[in-house]
């Protein structure tokens, strides 16, 4: 009987193909703009809304998600985060800060997420 | 001589319990940062892999039922979705690449991760519509290494499986 | 899969090689981009009421975050008329009796505001002093009984204010104070550009409340965006682009209060004393000098659309115009994108 190898040399094919897609993947993420907008939203509903720039000193607000579950994030100019929060896994609280556009930190327990948002950043905010 | 059938039942309960296994240690490791939420080693879908590859399609996918029912009675209906999705999209994606692409056990391993990676990802999607492709990048590099772990523990623990499976009567024990 | 089949080896190979090859050179490029690219350092003090944010580039960038916020810091305690001992403060005090001798800087920006005094014909007075004290939109705000205005009013006058050389200054009327409120951020942008001039910086830039002042030139030579703050809602009104100068923004919504169910808003018309009423709700000026910039800004308020543009254009400056009606008017100069919702563009009156 024939027993299926591990690997073939064709296989090459497949993988340089990966690394290929996974290159551009990465170079798309790297030039994506810094988020400009910050937005929760609670089962698909946005409960707050903040503009970085405008945002003199950081700011701490406190959201309640779905399940009775609380999560504390913090919004600054430099990005935003999910410091704190009761759900079990705490995934959310582990994604870190989120600077780019596009990047959300999910709470799938309280089906809260906090994303950022934003063709760009500006420079600095006049007012 | 016992049937296929039979064989073929008896090598999926063992596969099942073995999933169960590679799921609880699995479960111990403690989750890694930047990952989506759920984004798992991938060892224990050795189990469906196998299946998918010596028992076809209907056990395989069984077998993804039987460890996705498992994740939701533990660990909630949120893990229990993603389980069952990744697995049930893996186990079809990994029957496929077995048995139409002839491809290596890489390729399988592979695929199969990458695959259920995605269920979860749209998973994740659907659940908090929110565009979630931010995660991957990293999920592809991920993806690709445990895919490679696993073909690479499934063609070590080839052997005994495959004479495992000849002893039951299966008509392909070595994939 | 047949197709593969038929694909040797060899090409196999050869084209995974080729593949994954650009595979890493895009990753490369994607690391380079995040890791490799010169960072600004960025640091948030408080001065003159308000956030002073500072980002620089450069190597002696930390050098200079440092010495931006002290240079802003210094200036407020020169220009301050609530801090004794200060420049401004000791000025008023000899309003009336003589000369005194003031910092280089403070006399600097008191001559570069006169100038816009002097322009706008008192639609921005210095001396306004005795009147915004009886307003007090600092603290408690209220609306002056009649007679206290008008005899605070008797004691507004710009023409009071006299510079002379070697950094003298002299208030001619007993009685004058003067309130450098309108102008002190704009002056603080000054001086945190001066303070990189003599250090190795890139380019920077730096924010003292609303105020901004640029430095520098961005790579590929684009210019610098800044965001403007839409009145209306807490969003963006769009992005305006310059290459130089300082950009400030007067209006009717920074600072106001409501009594007996009128609205009364801080920028005041040293004519009345009272809040002015020229049809505009926000005017932002650029300018090469933030000190004026900051001026021009309340000057244009006072005095309303029309009037403005004449004054801009003496001192080179640009400005953009939000009425009462939504309707936003830009002058030829100023590059401006709109993005805030509910606004008209407006062409510039014949």
């Amino acid at each position: 009987m024939t027993t299926r190898k591990f690997f073939h040399p064709k296989d090459l094919l497949f993988f340089g193909a990966l690394a290929f897609a996974a290159g551009v993947l990465a170079l798309a993420l790297a030039l994506s703009p810094r988020g400009a907008t910050a937005l929760v939203e609670v089962e698909g509903q946005v409960v707050l809304t903040r503009e970085l720039a405008s945002l003199s000193a950081p700011e701490e607000v406190t959201v309640t998600g779905a399940n009775g579950m609380e999560l504390t994030c913090v919004f600054s100019q430099e990005g935003v985060a999910i410091t704190a929060s009761s759900c079990p896994d705490q995934t959310c609280v582990r994604t870190g800060t989120l600077t780019r556009a596009g990047e959300a930190a999910i709470c799938l327990p309280a089906r809260t997420v906090l994303r950022l948002t934003g063709s760009g950043w500006a420079d600095a905010q006049a007012y | 001589m016992r049937s296929q059938r039979t064989g073929a039942l008896a090598l999926t309960g063992l596969l099942g319990a073995v999933a169960l296994a590679l799921s609880f240690l699995e479960g111990l490791l403690p989750p890694l940062p930047l990952l989506p939420p759920g984004a798992k080693l991938g060892l224990s879908n050795l189990a469906t892999m196998y299946a998918a590859g010596a028992l076809g399609l209907p056990y395989a996918l069984f077998l993804a039922v039987f460890k996705g029912c498992f994740a939701l009675l533990t660990r909630g209906a949120v893990a229990g979705c993603m389980s069952l999705a990744g697995g049930l999209l893996s186990t079809l994606v990994m029957w496929l690449t077995f048995r139409k692409a002839r491809a290596s056990l890489a390729v399988v391993g592979v695929c199969g991760a990458l695959s259920h990676n995605a269920a979860q990802l749209l998973v994740a999607y659907a659940i908090t519509s929110t565009p979630v492709t931010f995660y991957l990048p990293i999920l592809l590099v991920f993806g690709v290494l445990t895919g490679l772990l696993t073909g690479l523990v499934l063609k070590l623990t080839l052997p005994p499986l495959a004479a495992l499976g000849r002893r039951l009567g299966l008509d392909r024990p070595d994939l | 899969m047949k197709v593969l089949s038929r694909i040797s080896d060899r090409a196999a190979k050869r084209a995974a090689l080729v593949l994954g090859g650009l595979g890493l050179l895009l990753v490369g490029a994607a690391l380079f981009v995040t890791f490799g690219i010169d960072r600004g350092a960025q640091v948030t003090t408080y001065s003159m009421g308000a956030y002073v944010q500072q980002t620089v580039y450069g190597p002696d960038r930390d050098e200079a975050l440092q010495a931006g916020a002290a240079a802003v810091s210094e200036l407020d305690g020169l220009l301050s008329w609530r801090i004794q001992g200060s420049d401004i403060d000791r000025l008023n005090e000899s309003a009336g009796q003589g000369e005194i001798t003031l910092d280089p800087r403070t006399w600097q920006v008191l001559s570069d505001a006169q100038a816009v005094c002097q322009a706008s014909q008192g639609a921005i007075d210095l001396t306004i002093g005795p009147v915004s004290r009886l307003w007090d939109f600092g603290g408690d705000p209220a609306v002056p009984e009649e007679n206290e205005l008008a005899a605070a009013l008797e004691r507004v006058d710009y023409t009071g204010l006299l510079l002379g050389e070697d950094c003298a200054a002299a208030l001619r009327k007993e009685g004058a104070v003067l309130d450098l409120g309108a102008v002190g951020k704009g002056a603080g942008c000054d001086a945190a550009l001066a303070a990189y001039e003599s250090l190795d910086v890139d380019r920077a830039v730096v924010a003292v409340g609303g105020s901004v002042g640029v430095y520098g030139e961005k790579p590929f030579g684009k210019p610098w965006e800044i965001n403007l703050r839409d009145p209306k809602s807490s969003g963006s009104l769009g992005v305006l682009r310059m290459k130089t100068g300082v950009v400030s923004t007067s209006g009717s919504y920074e600072r106001n209060f409501t009594q007996n169910g009128v609205t009364y808003h801080h920028l005041l018309d040293p004519a009345t004393g009272s809040p002015a009423d020229s049809g505009l709700v926000s005017v932002t000026v650029v300018c090469e000098n933030g000190a004026q910039s900051d001026a021009l800004a309340t000057a244009c308020f006072v005095l309303g659309l029309e009037r403005s543009l004449p004054l801009l254009e003496e001192f080179h400056a640009q400005g953009l115009f939000i009425d009462e009606e939504d309707r936003i008017t830009v002058t030829g100069g100023l590059d401006f994108t709109l993005t805030g919702e509910g606004y008209t563009l407006s062409p510039l009156p014949d």
